[in-house]
């Protein structure tokens, strides 16, 4: 479970994230929206403990210092050791997150379609495999929470397909929280459980996937929904 | 520690920066030993023996005594650089912060990787010289000269560990970089004006003989220990808390 109590920081006359409250239930996905700057970032680096908060609180599997082999993630693109090859990538992060199956990596691996790449320098990567690299890397362990700021970054459509399958996979077969930040939104659409919306680092609204239709009256998806909510005061921005 | 330990070490083998970093302290010892040639042959002989280079192991120990003082900083500098910055450059630094191993693992072992290479390296030089000295059939014995030299290495790379704490803070290479010629430059002035007893970095420039006679501080390990415990303690510190 993954929980935010008024979470708040701000940096001198800057505030990045205000009060911030969100819940993601176990086994639920849930997509956290919100324009470039709205605050989604610096709310994922306080959720993983990479930024402290100015105040209010963050909850991981129900603890405030979470056992943090449970925790996978993905923050601020698939970035691995250039000189290492796959392989050697992923048993580096087996190590450190001190997952004792040997057999670990090579499944990542092979669940992110990285087998035939094993051996090669990471830094000989196309983008995409790039990011299979990191997605890899987040999802070793088996994680119980799992946390991706646009993990569909530099993927092809197979790849998308691919991604989707495994965090369907992973939330409501084997019970992982997984929360998603991705500007790519019909996606967010086909694959969150629960989706929601920040501006200026504000929750504007929260809402589940399945009631999209409903909620949306005359909006035709979620971009529809997502542009009207963000650019209303801002017509000619939605133009 | 052990899975930091064993990470670090597997990154840092699997570089090019263990034989670029043995190739550079080659380097001292290829430059002394060319001082330690000309200075037996005009017009380089005088400008030589005025540094008090010499065609013999005195000499040979006073060039690469020399230019370690400066050298040897600027390389164990950029050394420390790589071992931290590479983390921001690489953007790798994110992976290493959530995780069960904690942060204090994952920066002492880069310090212990580190520490580690620069004693090897240390030695390599060391037996660079001895070797080299032999093979110039310089004469006299290298025994008075090695305690000093390995005395200034260690000084040197001691005090080059708080640079750790320039390229974490500055997240990348250029402030590490810049903190180690900063620190060299200041160094070698307060060497100069007779500072070295308020400034650590001085040190290798006062033991090395940059500012004209060498002296050794007895104080110089206790200085030297001293401020590289405090760089290796900020730096920790400075991963523990800082927002990344």
């Amino acid at each position: 479970m993954i929980e935010t109590s008024a979470l708040t920081k701000r940096y001198r006359r800057t505030t990045a994230v205000d009060g911030l409250t969100l819940r993601v239930e176990p086994g639920q996905i849930y997509g956290f929206l919100g324009l470039n700057g709205a605050g989604k970032s610096t709310a994922i680096r306080m959720l993983l403990g990479m930024t402290r908060p100015t105040s209010g609180t963050v909850r991981l599997l129900g603890r405030d210092e979470p056992d943090w082999s449970r925790v996978g993630y993905l923050v601020d693109g698939a970035h691995a050791y250039p000189g290492l090859t796959v392989r050697e990538n992923l048993e580096i992060t087996r190590r450190l997150r001190r997952e004792p199956d040997p057999e670990a990596a090579d499944r990542a691996a092979d669940l992110l379609g990285l087998t035939p790449y094993r051996d090669r320098r990471a830094g000989t990567l196309s983008l995409g495999n790039a990011q299979r690299l990191g997605l890899a890397k987040a999802v070793l362990h088996r994680p119980d929470v799992l946390i991706l700021d646009e993990p569909a970054n530099g993927l092809d459509p197979l790849g998308i397909r691919e991604l989707r399958g495994i965090l369907r996979r992973l939330a409501h077969r084997e019970g992982t929280t997984i929360l998603v930040s991705s500007h790519i939104l019909a996606e967010v659409a086909r694959t969150a459980d629960r989706i929601g919306i920040i501006d200026r680092g504000r929750m504007l609204t929260e809402f589940a996937a399945a009631d999209l239709p409903r909620c949306t009256c005359d909006a035709e998806d979620l971009e529809d929904v997502f542009l009207r909510l963000l650019t209303g005061d801002r017509p000619e921005a939605a133009a | 520690m052990n899975a930091a330990l064993k990470t670090e070490t597997a990154k840092f083998l699997r570089s090019r920066a263990p034989w670029a970093t043995a190739a550079a302290f080659l380097l001292p010892v290829a430059l002394a030993a060319i001082f330690v040639g000309a200075s037996g042959t005009p017009p380089l002989d005088e400008k030589s023996q005025a540094l008090g280079i010499t065609p013999d192991w005195p000499g040979f120990h006073s060039a690469l005594m020399q230019i370690d003082a400066a050298g040897g900083f600027l390389l164990f500098g950029i050394l420390v650089t790589w071992m931290f910055g590479r983390e921001y450059s690489d953007r790798t630094v994110l992976d290493l912060l959530a995780l069960p191993t904690s942060r204090t693992s994952i920066v002492l072992a880069k310090f212990t990787v580190t520490t580690a290479w620069l004693i090897l390296l240390a030695a390599l030089q060391t037996a660079a010289w001895v070797a080299t000295g032999i093979m110039l059939g310089l004469p006299g014995t290298p025994h008075r000269g090695l305690a000093e030299l390995l005395m200034l290495l260690a000084l040197t790379g001691a005090l080059a560990l708080p640079i750790a704490l320039a390229a974490s803070a500055g997240r990348g290479y250029l402030p590490g970089i810049a903190a180690t010629v900063a620190l060299l430059v200041c160094g070698v002035a307060a060497a100069i004006l007779g500072a070295a007893a308020w400034f650590p970095w001085a040190l290798p420039a006062t033991v090395g003989g940059l500012s004209g006679a060498a002296s050794r501080p007895l104080t110089a390990p206790a200085i030297a220990a001293a401020t590289a415990a405090a760089g290796i303690a900020a730096t920790t510190l400075w991963w523990r808390r800082a927002d990344h």
